[in-house]
């Protein structure tokens, strides 16, 4: 047990989001996440496999077995595994949403805003894709691209990102479709999109601009990002609720709606998993609370399978 | 319907607070920021006809409970029995667990059955009712439902006897003085006949619901007297006169019955209902003796023993003046010393004559036969200490009366001097009366007679009862002798003057003071202390009339509570379905209030939204 506890104060990736958070800036939490994610993984993350063999490498712990070159192996006496053409060249774009309903915690004394976890979470993966060499960028957007930085794999990619991060602050309304329209024409190459957003979007422009991308041969990855208050409706007694971006407002009982009010997310949920795995793109719900390690981990595994 | 507490309607006004309430909670609530709008507005959307409905049943059920809560504060009573609910009721139950309680009839105590209806009626009692419980004692106790329980699970047959008419005329005074519309009496009783007294209208009016044990009762045989004859015995051997009562069974039948005296046995013999059976045995030493005759134990043992007590005595040493004594008295004396009841001469010494009187001696002191010599009886009557002197003479005929001496009671007065106390002297020191003229008294050991026994001035020389009388005058009276006094438990006891304590083995009871008390519950005998010296005892037995368990009829209770409802029953059953039965009426109070928790329980699962539609 003594070693557990040890493992939790180790790895960062498995604390809570807001207990991480405390403990430095956002490059700082980013590659805690980073090294206590890439230290619990077999194999690497975000690796495909292709029949286009590219070059060999030196075997790193983590890497998967059966990219192991066993002729290398006995005429060197050394481990080196295969490399393919397109994981060498994997571009991948962050796609942050910064609106103005992502500025929210339903307990900011214990929870991130929903804008403080994405942000660290896009760190955190951009770290992880630049230490594999991929050419990683962003685009940040509200209702306008807000900050687009094109993928690349130099040294300090990271450091830039990770400042265009720090650099963020939630804006106005929503209109991710110019976003990914954005993202469209950065990326003439196949590659990765990594959408981080609450998905309080126009569902279907939204669901169009991702399926184009699916569509021009990139693999999606969406990661939907709510707060647990929203999930429930923690919030009691009568009230107007007020929507932070249009300030339009609804008055309600939660007592008299919560449990309805859950059905409605639970289907929101749903269909958006749905819609989005049928058009091939991952998708992953994750809320404020969920600790980074599990939201990466998620998308890795995710995203071997799909290829 | 009607309402006992009509003004606890207004309270129906509180209806209109939870519709005041709902309006009010239509005022503008506070904002609150809160980003996924727009699936609250979904989830409204879709599910506002179900939170329209909700809140209009929570309203329904909410204005329902403040009704009923108001309903039920006005006591609403409706015509018919509801339920078990009745109309408050003032109940007096009557539990008759008097010595015949204890019989058992029908394989199971009498008792028994009666505290378990007593307990059923007390169960279903309602708050609202008014309840007493009247025990054997005749005191009537109000409580609470446990409290009455309590009493009614603890009380045990006791050797009293419950006047069952004094009992319901008790009870019929405080249902009316309860103030309740209804009232009830249950009388839960063997219903012995004799324990009923002469028909008494108390209860017109009322509902007079009367249970009894369903077995007839049983044949029963008590010793309903047992007296020392004579009443003071010389040591030797002694007889006991007993009396055999009871009811049932064969009425020739004898039954054995046995004397025994300080735990030694006397003669056996055998006795049947209304005989008088004289058992003899020893006496063996003077003093107070305490004796038991009993029977063969029977379905009610309670009356099958009953104690006596007796003085035992050597017999006197008398000195008299044959002149002055006259020639009745002195044959008399002579047939007692000859009977061996007196001697003559030596100690202890009892004289009798005009100036026998001396200070501690024992005297009988009779008018001097010379009218010259009175003065000189007065002065030693004095110097004795004597508080009572010879006044004038009174020619006149008159007749005796003494309640504590049959022996002369009856007898004509036809001279005599009148006996004059001084200051102070208690009634009790009188022992028998002439023309309501003290004629017999006593002062300590002295004894004072008005008249010479001679026939010029009494009759009593030529009575049957004369030498009798002149042996209690010399055994028993001039020795400072009180007698034995008989009574039933709890009741009144009037007790000589001398009298400071009653003892009953190491408990000591002192009475100085109160010359009436309450005999002691428990029977047995009680001894009567004067100062250091035992005056007398008292025997404290069951009244003769317990052991007859003759039941009264139906009809018996129709004469006897005239104008009462009178229903008889034995069966539990029927008592069940009779009793609150008042005017047929119900109060809905409780069903009210089941009925408002049942609404507030389904407003607080409406609330919870467990009957909410699932989406």
């Amino acid at each position: 047990m003594a070693s557990a506890a040890g493992l939790a104060r180790d790895r960062l990736d498995l604390l809570d989001p807001l207990e991480v958070s405390t403990l430095g800036g956002l490059e700082l939490v980013a590659e805690g996440v980073v090294e206590g994610f890439l230290s619990g993984l077999h194999r690497s993350p975000f690796r495909g496999f292709s029949v286009e063999f590219a070059e060999h490498r030196p075997y790193q712990p983590g890497d998967e077995l059966r990219y192991l070159d066993w002729k290398v192996v006995g005429r060197r006496d050394r481990l080196y595994v295969k490399q393919f053409v397109e994981e060498t060249n994997l571009r991948a774009t962050l796609v942050l949403d910064a609106s103005r309903s992502m500025a929210w915690s339903g307990d900011p004394e214990h929870r991130l805003t929903k804008f403080d976890y994405a942000t660290r979470l896009a760190a955190a993966l951009a770290l992880v894709l630049i230490r594999q060499r991929d050419a990683t960028g962003l685009i940040a957007f509200d209702e306008e691209v807000r900050s687009a930085i094109a993928p690349r794999a130099r040294p300090g990619q990271w450091h830039l990102l990770a400042r265009a991060l720090m650099d963020l602050a939630p804006g106005g309304r929503t209109a991710a479709e110019e976003a990914l329209g954005r993202v469209t024409a950065l990326l003439r190459r196949r590659g990765l999109v990594v959408f981080i957003s609450d998905l309080l979007v126009d569902r279907d422009l939204v669901l169009l601009a991702l399926r184009y991308l699916r569509h021009r041969g990139h693999q999606v990855v969406v990661f939907h990002v709510m707060d647990p208050a929203e999930l429930d409706l923690a919030a009691s007694g009568q009230a107007r609720f007020v929507d932070l971006e249009t300030r339009e407002g609804v008055v309600a009982s939660p007592r008299d709606l919560r449990r309805d009010y859950r059905a409605t997310v639970d289907r929101v949920i749903a269909a958006w998993r749905r819609e989005l795995m049928s058009g091939g793109i991952a998708y992953h719900h994750v809320t404020t609370a969920t600790p980074f390690g599990h939201a990466l981990r998620r998308a890795a595994a995710r995203r071997s399978r799909l290829g | 319907m009607v309402f006992l507490q009509p003004f606890a309607l207004l309270l129906l006004g509180a209806t209109l607070v939870p519709p005041l309430l709902h309006l009010f909670q239509r005022h503008r609530p506070p904002d609150v920021e809160f980003p996924a709008v727009r699936y609250l507005r979904q989830t409204e959307r879709e599910a506002q006809r179900t939170i329209r409905l909700r809140h209009l049943l929570l309203l329904l059920l909410r204005v329902a409970a403040v009704a009923l809560v108001a309903l039920a504060a006005a006591r609403p009573v409706v015509p018919g029995r509801v339920g078990t609910g009745h109309e408050p009721t003032a109940l007096v139950l009557i539990l008759d667990h008097s010595l015949s309680s204890g019989a058992v009839s029908g394989g199971a105590r009498v008792l028994d059955d009666l505290e378990a209806r007593a307990g059923e009626t007390l169960r279903a009692a309602a708050p609202s009712d008014a309840l007493w419980v009247i025990g054997a004692d005749g005191v009537a106790r109000r409580g609470s439902r446990a409290e009455l329980l309590a009493a009614v699970a603890a009380a045990k047959p006791e050797p009293l006897r419950l006047d069952l008419s004094a009992a319901v005329a008790t009870a019929a005074r405080l249902v009316r003085a309860s103030g309740y519309a209804r009232g009830e009496i249950h009388l839960l009783s063997d219903l012995q006949r004799s324990a009923f007294g002469s028909p008494d209208s108390a209860a017109s009016g009322l509902p007079l619901l009367v249970y009894h044990p369903a077995a007839d009762p049983p044949a029963n045989r008590g010793v309903v007297s047992a007296l020392a004859t004579p009443a003071t015995w010389l040591v030797g051997t002694g007889t006991v006169a007993a009396a055999i009562g009871g009811s049932g069974g064969t009425a020739d039948a004898r039954v054995p019955l046995a004397v025994s005296l300080g735990g030694r046995p006397g003669e056996r013999t055998l006795a049947g209902v209304r005989d008088v059976a004289t058992l003899a045995v020893a006496a063996p030493a003077a003093g107070w003796a305490v004796g038991e005759v009993s029977l063969d134990p029977d379905e009610l043992r309670a009356d099958d023993r009953r104690p006596f007590a007796v003085r035992v005595v050597t017999p006197a040493g008398v000195s008299w003046d044959s002149a002055e004594a006259g020639p009745f008295l002195t044959e008399a004396l002579g047939a007692l010393v000859r009977a061996g009841q007196v001697r003559l001469g030596g100690a202890p010494a009892l004289r009798l004559g005009p100036a026998a009187a001396a200070a501690g001696a024992a005297a009988v002191v009779l008018p001097p036969r010379d009218p010259v010599q009175l003065g000189a009886a007065n002065r030693a009557l004095a110097l004795a200490g004597v508080p009572w002197r010879f006044g004038a003479r009174i020619e006149r005929e008159d007749t005796l009366a003494a309640p504590r001496l049959p022996e002369i009671a009856g007898a004509r007065v036809l001279r005599r001097y009148r006996l004059e106390p001084s200051a102070g002297v208690a009634p009790r020191s009188v022992l028998a009366r002439a023309g309501g003229d003290p004629w017999l008294v006593r002062a300590g050991r002295t004894v004072v007679v008005a008249s010479r026994l001679v026939p010029e001035e009494t009759t009593l020389p030529l009575r049957s009862g004369f030498v009798p009388f002149v042996g209690i005058l010399v055994d028993r009276l001039a020795r400072g002798d009180e007698g034995v006094l008989e009574a039933a438990p709890g009741d009144p006891v009037a007790l000589p003057d001398n009298v400071t304590a009653l003892v009953a083995g190491d408990d000591v009871r002192t009475v100085a003071g109160a010359r009436s008390i309450e005999a002691p519950v428990a029977p047995g005998v009680y001894f009567l202390l004067a100062g250091a010296d035992t005056a007398g005892a008292l025997v404290v037995a069951p009244d003769p009339r317990e052991s007859d368990l003759t039941r009264a009829t139906p009809a018996d209770l129709g004469a006897l509570f005239p104008g009462a409802s009178v229903a008889v029953t034995a069966s539990p059953r029927a008592y069940v379905a009779e009793r609150f039965r008042g005017s047929g009426r119900s109060e809905l109070t409780g069903w009210l209030l089941a009925a408002a928790l049942l609404v507030l329980a389904a407003e607080a699962l409406v609330a919870a939204g467990a009957l909410e539609r699932r989406v």
